[in-house]
């Protein structure tokens, strides 16, 4: 079993990866780490220059959005679904 | 005369970057298509010591980044980005690239507020920290597009001397390659802190150091057009008969330091042209006076802005000047700015306008 990492269809716009990604960890953090690791040319557009999630990206695990963006401490387990999604928000310019 | 055989634009929008080459003496332009469609490009500019192209794209979700181009923009591949390494501060966009004088040099002036040297073409970059440890930072405040450094003045004959500007910075200048910087905004007026504090951080929204006279500056302030021959020791306002004390752009001519353009705007409470009419305006004797620039452009319901990067010039000898809206219109001149013709319309929000001739 693993999680499965899914990639917004509004990132996958930008930047070659795949739809859906196996990772492994037990907190948020640990997952994207694994998803970083395995995809590196993610990490520059999800995470900023101190490794904090980018304000208008959005993480879900299933259907709860994530609790802790600062920390990414929220827990995972295999099974679980983590969305990486494009926020509505901050087009204005 | 310079020869103007070639001439390069690079156009740059809130919605992605435009280049234009043009072989018939600047007058027929041959366009690309829009390069990075959908990512507000902060600036674009042409390394002149060897073509390469930078491009300095952002984006509200996915953040601020640099590509190169070292085959005139026909193919880009994502370059090294400055990137902040204290854990705290992020980068949220590059908003001028300069070329040094040694191989290889480029700086970057960022915001937040912050200017980077690249020593390898720009594999790597590293803070100048002495600039952003000023003690003097204290006082920065951000303006409305934020807190960073969008003008740099790296002199050609000598590397050690940078001239930096900011909103809301100041100017800065460093003699040491920007090792020490020194403060130099005397005389500036800032009408939004107390009396007591006029020269303290200025807002800067374009700033030129000439590269034929050491010390000559051109700014158009937050609150006036001023000219400097001691590099921003002392700010001399050159501007009080124009239209409107504020402005984003100004460009100079680098064949004359005695020449500058500005586009006033009515007071930073309107930040129009006055009147609705689109003008630009040029000194040729140093700021002592200026002679209207008008013929071509919108004279009436015009209420577009001009960005601070947004007025280029392409140093050729008579001097092109290409101007972006903030409703997407292009105006070229190719004879200093005295007669203006319609090249783009309908295009995004142009940020920034760069070009040049090949010689």
């Amino acid at each position: 079993m693993a999680i499965e990492a899914r990639i917004g269809r509004g990132l996958r716009a930008h930047v070659d990866a795949p739809e859906a990604v196996d990772v492994h960890g037990d907190t948020a953090r640990d997952a994207i780490a694994c998803l970083m690791a395995l995809h590196p040319q993610l990490r520059r557009f999800v995470l900023d220059d101190a490794e904090r999630l980018r304000p208008h990206v959005n993480v879900f695990i299933n259907d709860e959005q994530l609790a802790d963006r600062a920390a990414l401490s929220d827990p995972v387990r295999d099974g679980d679904r983590l969305y990486i999604l494009p926020a509505v928000s901050g087009g204005s310019r | 005369m310079i020869n103007t055989t070639e001439a390069g634009l690079l156009v740059s929008t809130r919605k992605g970057l435009l280049i234009a080459r043009s072989s018939g003496g600047r007058r027929d332009w041959d366009w690309s298509e829009l390069q990075f469609g959908g990512w507000i490009i902060d600036y674009a500019v042409r390394d002149p010591r060897n073509g390469t192209i930078w491009c300095a794209a952002n984006h509200w979700q996915w953040g601020a980044r640099l590509h190169r181009s070292d085959d005139d923009g026909a193919t880009w591949s994502e370059a090294s980005t400055p990137a902040f390494s204290d854990g705290e501060r992020s980068l949220q966009g590059v908003w001028t690239i300069e070329p040094g004088v040694e191989d290889g040099v480029l700086y970057a002036g960022t915001m937040p507020a912050a200017l980077f040297k690249s020593s390898d073409d720009g594999a790597s970059w590293h803070e100048l920290s002495a600039l952003t440890n000023h003690p003097t930072n204290e006082r920065w405040e951000p303006g409305a597009a934020g807190l960073m450094f969008h003008h740099l003045g790296v002199d050609q004959t000598d590397p050690g001397r940078i001239v930096a500007a900011g909103s809301a910075t100041g100017t800065y200048v460093s003699y040491d390659g920007g090792d020490s910087w020194q403060q130099r905004n005397g005389g500036i007026r800032a009408d939004n802190v107390p009396p007591e504090m006029q020269d303290v951080t200025p807002c800067i929204h374009s700033m030129h150091a000439h590269p034929r006279q050491r010390g000559r500056l051109w700014q158009q302030g937050h609150f006036g057009q001023y000219r400097s021959d001691d590099d921003g020791e002392h700010w001399i306002e050159v501007g009080r008969d124009l239209p409107g004390e504020f402005g984003f752009a100004s460009a100079i001519d680098p064949n004359d330091p005695d020449v500058c353009y500005y586009v006033p705007l009515d007071f930073d409470q309107a930040r129009m042209p006055r009147g609705g009419a689109l003008k630009v305006f040029r000194t040729s004797d140093a700021g002592a006076t200026f002679r209207e620039l008008s013929d071509g452009l919108p004279q009436a319901g015009f209420h577009q802005a001009v960005y601070r990067q947004a007025l280029g010039q392409d140093g050729a000898d008579p001097l092109g000047l290409y101007m972006g809206s903030s409703g997407g219109q292009l105006f070229a001149s190719i004879d200093g700015g005295e007669r203006w013709t319609l090249l783009r319309a309908n295009l995004a929000p142009i940020t920034a306008v760069r070009a040049w001739t090949m010689t």
